[in-house]
């Protein structure tokens, strides 16, 4: 990210500004600016982008009060999050932190408490930062994404959603509105870990999200995300391939790691090198995957 | 554009331009110079105010989206004849060398004692996280918070290790 902030960087660009109090209004409004306008929720990735003159919508439509599209419910077994909820929610929600727990865990770690009281989840979700903490778990555990447009829907799955670096498959005129997250199947275990340069308040170096499903010691699912180790966050196919069917007592674990350091490509950056993100990404993954393994069946 | 908010427990209207933020319309339209500009972008804390009671970096808040909301700056913690606790302590900790980290400082622990009156130590480290302070060293600022809770409150004054 550039660190010319210059004095009048520190100030907003014009733009035109909408307030929608439906949805409904806020689709047919997306509609009509297509291309020209740009959403705002917790404005915690949206306005530096504004300062730095990255983005210069002609519209700014909020929608941080549309309170239709904050919620956590559980229907049957499936978990479903409203894409305006916050970060800070997610956090402390006892249905997530009983059915999605890694979600809970990855959330509490974005940025400071001061961002997680106004960053949410779409948000995290639709700026496909390849750093996403959200993202990660969310691939882990399969969950869908719900699209609205005016005049029809689609839900498609996270695997589909991220296209490259700060790109993802929603249209001008599309809303993500909802997070499903399939119910926890007898079995399943999930861990997340994130390595930044501190504790908190700051991006990841790595991070791993490991969801592992196992019956009587042998793996019959697996599913590991990582971020900040490519343009998106992504799924390492090979290790999650490699560990299903296997019995996972032995060096099974190291190995998937080993796989998953090889199947992914990271850059040298500010935070890390190239070399750095794959050797702790090996050391993450077999974290994760353990950490997950001794949360299955629990 | 006109909003109309509850600022420090008055009710106030401004007029604000749409491409503003809540920082700019503290500091430059009602002259509440207590909330400092840091970073501009959400990352130092020094721009810290309660918004309905969180915590926020008013450098990301959009002044339009702060109609019909309450928001608490520094200017309403205490006033120099009745500090707030956590003012009071932080003058004895030595919580305060520059002075400019204070405000963000002040609010974020506010706002963890009202929601936990008894934090532990890790809590009080997170929940200032946001907060950066180039002077410190973090250390009696922690102290300063942790003198603040209900179990300390007994004690206070009498161990200032």
């Amino acid at each position: 990210m550039s660190c010319r902030m210059t004095p009048e960087l520190f100030t907003l660009p014009p733009f035109q500004y909408y307030s929608p109090s439906t949805l409904k209004e806020t689709l047919s409004l997306i509609e009509k600016f297509g291309s020209e306008g740009v959403l705002i929720a917790g404005g915690t990735d949206l306005i530096p982008l504004l300062k730095l003159r990255t983005v210069t919508p002609q519209y700014v439509v909020d929608i941080s009060r549309l309170s239709e599209l904050d919620f956590v419910k559980q229907n049957g077994g499936l978990l479903r999050i409203g894409a305006l909820t916050k970060h800070r929610s997610l956090e402390r929600s006892p249905i997530v932190l009983q059915s999605a727990p890694i979600l809970a865990e990855a959330a509490s770690q974005i940025g400071s408490p001061l961002i997680r009281n106004m960053g949410t989840v779409g948000g995290n979700l639709v700026n496909a930062s390849p750093c996403s903490d959200t993202s990660t778990p969310l691939l882990a555990l399969g969950a869908e994404l719900k699209l609205n447009k005016s005049n029809a829907q689609r839900t498609v799955s996270i695997d589909d959603f991220f296209l490259d670096v700060k790109k993802t498959i929603i249209q001008h005129d599309e809303l993500l509105t909802e997070i499903q997250v399939p119910e926890r199947s007898h079995g399943a275990g999930a861990a997340f870990v994130k390595v930044g340069r501190r504790t908190g308040n700051d991006l990841s170096i790595v991070s791993a999200a490991v969801s592992i499903n196992i019956q009587k010691g042998v793996c019959n699912s697996a599913r590991i995300a990582l971020g900040s180790v490519a343009p998106t966050p992504i799924r390492v196919k090979k290790a999650e391939s490699y560990l299903v069917g296997k019995n996972v007592g032995g060096r099974e674990v190291s190995e998937a790691a080993e796989m998953a350091s090889q199947e992914i490509r990271p850059i040298s950056d500010v935070r890390a090198s190239a070399e750095y993100r794959r050797d702790v990404a090996r050391t993450i993954v077999e974290m994760a995957i353990n950490k997950a393994i001794g949360n299955a069946g629990v | 554009m006109q909003i109309k908010f509850t600022l420090n427990g008055k009710e106030v209207e401004v007029n604000v331009k749409p491409n503003s933020t809540l920082l700019e319309v503290l500091r430059g339209i009602l002259k509440l110079t207590g909330t400092k500009k840091g970073c501009a972008r959400g990352e130092c804390g020094a721009c810290t105010v309660l918004l309905d009671g969180q915590p926020v970096c008013s450098c990301l808040v959009l002044s339009p989206s702060v109609d019909h909301r309450e928001v608490v700056t520094i200017e309403g913690l205490g006033t120099q004849d009745n500090l707030h606790p956590l003012q009071e302590a932080f003058m004895e900790y030595g919580a305060v060398h520059c002075g400019f980290c204070t405000p963000g400082m002040l609010l974020s622990a506010k706002a963890l004692l009202d929601e936990k009156p008894n934090p532990t130590e890790e809590e009080i480290k997170i929940a200032i996280s946001g907060n950066l302070c180039r002077c410190t060293g973090y250390i009696p600022i922690v102290r300063a918070i942790q003198s603040c809770t209900t179990e300390n409150k007994t004690i206070r004054g009498l161990d200032k290790k």
